[in-house]
């Protein structure tokens, strides 16, 4: 494995991790309940529901993680260590992942 | 530019990759929000540390910085001389060869002032090399081979230490730091019109 794949993988699962804040628990715990109270008739907007709030929520994430370098000042740590292409590669893998998840819940009840 | 951070507009700088560099910026810090451990594991990993080795070192060195009961806490909680302690740690973890202390014992407290020297002490000793830029002209003698003095953006003084010394009888200052304010002010008066 090469060095840039290997930080590109260590960034997406620092990114990954960071994801699941209590943003994201307070999310998923709103799908659930929806999940319990809501009947069928529902299904459409449910699923449509948790698509929408899983990619917002990610989206968000990446965004406020890359202000938050810049506020904390440890971007420049980060850059000595990993270059911009890199850091940015593994920032947007990390939250395709979260939001796949995302996907991945809100297409369960299809099955 | 040593660091990565900037791309020479002329010239070229050659320095090792990643997984043997080091550095602690002047303006330190790692993520606020994050667990002490786990930012030690992050930085670690992308310097070329397998998973395993990144948190065996992160313990290692809460262990050696008296933090390991922390190191479940989040960056910004801890007090300052100790985020400092955790920022130098972070830029040692991986064991580099040449490091880049930028101000690295500006504001140091004596415990961590004496665990900084120690390191560079050990690295001098296994053949690394230890850049460290400081605005403090009073340079731990006995830490240094080497000395540039930089005014406006230019090298006026540079040399060994010895070979410095040898200097300060011909311009009769007493001590490295006399020599260093001589050259400045001889500098300054130069540039004036």
């Amino acid at each position: 494995m090469t060095r840039r794949l290997r930080q590109t993988l260590a960034v997406a699962e620092w990114e990954l991790r960071r994801c699941f804040s209590w943003w994201h628990w307070l999310l998923a715990g709103t799908a659930v309940a929806l999940e319990v109270l809501l009947d069928d008739r529902w299904r459409t907007w449910r699923i449509t529901g948790v698509v929408v709030a899983g990619t917002a929520l990610g989206t968000f994430l990446l965004l406020e993680g890359i202000r938050a370098e810049r506020r904390d000042q440890v971007a420049e740590m980060m850059a000595s260590a990993v270059s911009a292409r890199t850091l940015l590669a593994g920032k947007a893998l990390g939250t395709a992942l979260y939001i796949l998840l995302w996907l991945s819940v809100a297409s369960y009840p299809a099955f | 530019m040593l660091a990565g951070l900037r791309v020479p507009e002329e010239g070229t700088v050659r320095f090792l990759p990643p997984e043997e560099t080091g550095y602690l910026p002047e303006r330190y810090a790692l993520h606020a929000a994050q667990p002490v451990r786990r930012s030690l594991e992050y930085f670690g990993r992308l310097r070329g540390l397998t998973r395993s080795a990144a948190r065996e070192r992160a313990m290692q060195w809460l262990t050696r910085l008296q933090l390991e009961e922390r190191g479940r806490e989040r960056y910004r909680d801890l007090p300052a001389a100790a985020q400092r302690r955790v920022a130098i740690a972070a830029a040692l973890l991986h064991a580099p060869k040449t490091v880049l202390l930028d101000e690295g014992f500006t504001d140091l407290d004596p415990a961590t002032h004496d665990l900084l020297r120690e390191e560079v002490r050990a690295m001098r000793a296994g053949g690394g090399a230890v850049l460290l830029t400081s605005s403090d002209l009073h340079a731990d003698e006995r830490l240094v081979d080497g000395v540039v003095l930089m005014n406006r953006g230019r090298a006026i003084l540079q040399g060994g230490v010895t070979e410095l010394r040898g200097k300060l009888y011909a311009s009769g200052a007493p001590r490295l730091h006399d020599l260093f304010v001589e050259a400045l002010r001889r500098d300054d008066a130069a540039a004036r019109p």
